[in-house]
């Protein structure tokens, strides 16, 4: 597997492609984390709060509804200032030049990516649900959490569509570049199948988020199924992003305060989640079966080197 | 085997590191857990009572904050549990440098080709390594820090001799800038003493002068790739250690969470009180497990970095030192 015809720093015989690949999601990690800090900082305190006073919540409201678009604006700048960037440094430095070969940026058949949203959609309930559930159990005000989901908060359409530039479309190129693109291909060539699960719970790590954990590491080992069958990242980006739309969607509300999609906003039910496993279950034994030729026949030629 | 160690570049330190974490994890977890169980369990224990304390002493539990001082017998039982809590980092501290001994014994062998298992690795340890090994520590701390105590001293009799804020104050700020970057000079050359105590059983001062000739005129170096290795291997154990360091403090963050639900954004004193309790036993499993996290990882880099200073010395055995150029007999253009 790991004679592919690349000719970059690390592709040398003695030369661990573990290593590189963990070596490159630590540095890029770093330099993301560091920069967001720093870029967001800045941003924030250029754009400066004004206090209206009042009790400690709502200056906690006032001061995230003052900073919610230079954070945004920061965390787009550096998703592709600090993760990207990076990360097709090191590709190009470390592995090949041909970045959009190494990452997979390959064309699938239209079903295989729509099979992928399906199944994403299909999902979303049972991540929702586990985030929900430790929520619950750890007694988190809902003022509290809808004080927190300000930021993806969206109240007419223009700050609509700017949520879809800033969660949607951002993550699903700066992300899985990194971390499908780069970090599982790279396992990949050593690990196989393996990958798949270390890449996804990694995914889920990185986010520093305890709470969502779980459900992150769940959506990270989905798409990297889809990107490890398809041998695509494109089914993966697409995946991303619906995962990401859908929560932006459930979010999006009128100048009155009620939701745009009124039903994506509820809580999930127990039995809306054991469908959801079945469910999505089975789209991902019908994705394994619609990508098996795909798969075989792209192995055999990433190999030949054809 | 040991002509194969050469001088490493910086590529080469990091495979090397990544490939001996793989391949002595698991000999290292267990040795990890092993010495550092007991000590996080106290260490637990202890953070528990002290954060009890100040939580006794912040909010009472009738749920108004404190006007008055308190008591004797409260201030009494307060620093017997801060004392106990810093006797519980101690015993920590000590089973760290234990593990680290044993982990960097075992990577040491595996750097020469040398396989060895857990029970000799901790043999050895308890042989005479561990007296060296604590040795070593306490010189390192009487010299920087019996210096940095002396230099206090002078200047605090200095400031009461000339009575003047104004001049101590500028003392001390010139104490800092020039003692801070003395303290990180002396740290970073005596750096590898413990790991030459675990590899070559140097006695402490021999360790300590081991250490300062091996880092000799390459101090920028190891301090850059050491300073680098750190910022990596932290991050990378935050990521990890982050959902641990959470789940154990999981009855804190739900004490905190219950008061500001219940009172609708003004937390109730009683449950914040009970919260802060419950910080205790949190603040040492995340101690204790960041611990363990980099006892995986920081002794391995620290013995490559040693090898590969000694294969820059010539110090490992079967080297010799480059003889030197004979200049009468070398013809012009190889000089140059």
């Amino acid at each position: 597997m790991i004679s592919e015809g690349y000719d970059g720093s690390w592709e040398r015989p003695n030369k661990s492609l573990t290593t590189a690949a963990i070596l490159g999601l630590i540095i890029v990690g770093i330099i993301y984390y560091y920069g967001l800090n720093i870029v967001a900082a800045i941003a924030v305190f250029s754009r400066g709060m004004n206090y209206k006073g009042g009790s400690f919540l709502e200056e906690m409201k006032d001061t995230i509804m003052a900073t919610k678009n230079p954070i945004r604006l920061s965390v787009m700048i550096c998703e592709f200032v600090f993760m990207l960037g990076p990360t097709i440094w090191l590709i190009k430095h470390w592995h090949t030049k041909k970045i959009f070969s190494y990452i997979r940026l390959t064309r699938v058949p239209v079903g295989e990516i729509l099979l992928a949203v399906i199944t994403t959609i299909l999902f979303i309930p049972v991540s929702s649900f586990i985030g929900e559930f430790i929520l619950k159990q750890l007694n988190f005000p809902d003022f509290l959490a809808q004080i927190d989901a300000q930021i993806f908060t969206s109240y007419t359409t223009g700050e609509f569509v700017w949520l879809i530039v800033v969660v949607c479309v951002t993550p699903a190129i700066c992300e899985e570049t990194l971390f499908r693109g780069y970090f599982q291909r790279t396992l990949e060539r050593t690990m196989g199948m393996k990958s798949v699960f270390i890449a996804g719970i990694i995914f889920g790590l990185y986010h520093m988020q305890p709470i969502n954990l779980i459900s992150l590491s769940l959506l990270g080992i989905l798409i990297g199924f889809f990107y490890y069958r398809s041998k695509s990242i494109l089914p993966g980006m697409a995946a991303h992003f619906t995962n990401n739309l859908l929560a932006v969607l459930s979010l999006y509300k009128m100048p009155d305060g009620h939701p745009v999609v009124a039903f994506l906003s509820g809580e999930t039910p127990f039995l809306g989640f054991i469908a959801s496993i079945l469910l999505s279950g089975v789209f991902v034994i019908v994705y394994r079966q619609a990508t098996k030729k795909n798969s075989v026949v792209k192995e055999l030629a990433a190999e030949t080197g054809q | 085997m040991n002509s194969q160690i050469l001088p490493m570049t910086l590529g080469e330190i990091f495979e090397k590191t990544f490939t001996l974490i793989g391949k002595t994890f698991l000999r290292n977890i267990v040795a990890a857990v092993i010495f550092l169980v007991i000590p996080i369990i106290l260490l637990i224990i202890a953070a528990n009572s002290f954060y009890s304390s100040i939580a006794d002493m912040v909010l009472p539990s009738n749920g108004s904050l404190i006007h008055e001082q308190p008591g004797s017998p409260f201030m009494l039982q307060f620093f017997g549990e801060m004392a106990l809590f810093f006797v519980a980092i101690l015993i920590l501290a000590l089973g760290t440098l234990l593990a680290e001994i044993t982990i960097s014994y075992t990577v040491g062998k595996e750097m020469l080709g040398e396989e060895v298992g857990l029970n000799e690795a901790m043999k050895e340890t308890f042989y005479m390594k561990w007296l060296y090994g604590i040795g070593q520590a306490a010189l390192k701390l009487l010299i920087i820090g019996g210096g940095t105590a002396v230099v206090g001293f002078f200047l605090s009799t200095f400031a009461v001799v000339i009575d003047s804020g104004v001049v101590f104050g500028i003392l001390v700020a010139l104490f800092l800038i020039a003692g801070v970057p003395v303290i990180i000079y002396l740290a970073y050359r005596w750096y590898f003493s413990l790991t030459a105590v675990a590899v070559e059983s140097l006695s402490p001062l021999d360790a300590l002068r081991q250490s300062w000739f091996l880092v000799k005129e390459n101090w920028w170096r190891t301090f850059g790739i050491l300073l680098l290795l750190t910022i990596l291997s932290q991050f990378a154990i935050s990521i990890v250690s982050l959902p641990i360091t959470f789940g154990s403090m999981w009855s804190f963050y739900r004490g905190i969470f219950t008061a500001i639900g219940n009172s609708g954004g003004e937390p109730d004193p009683q449950i914040i009180h009970q919260a802060m309790k419950s910080l205790g036993p949190g603040v040492g499993i995340a101690i204790g497990i960041s611990s363990l996290f980099s006892l995986l990882v920081t002794p391995v880099f620290t013995v490559v970095m040693y090898f590969d200073l000694r294969a820059r010395k010539h110090d490992l055995p079967g080297m010799q030192a480059p003889p030197p150029i004979d200049i009468q007999n070398t013809p012009p253009e190889i000089i140059q």
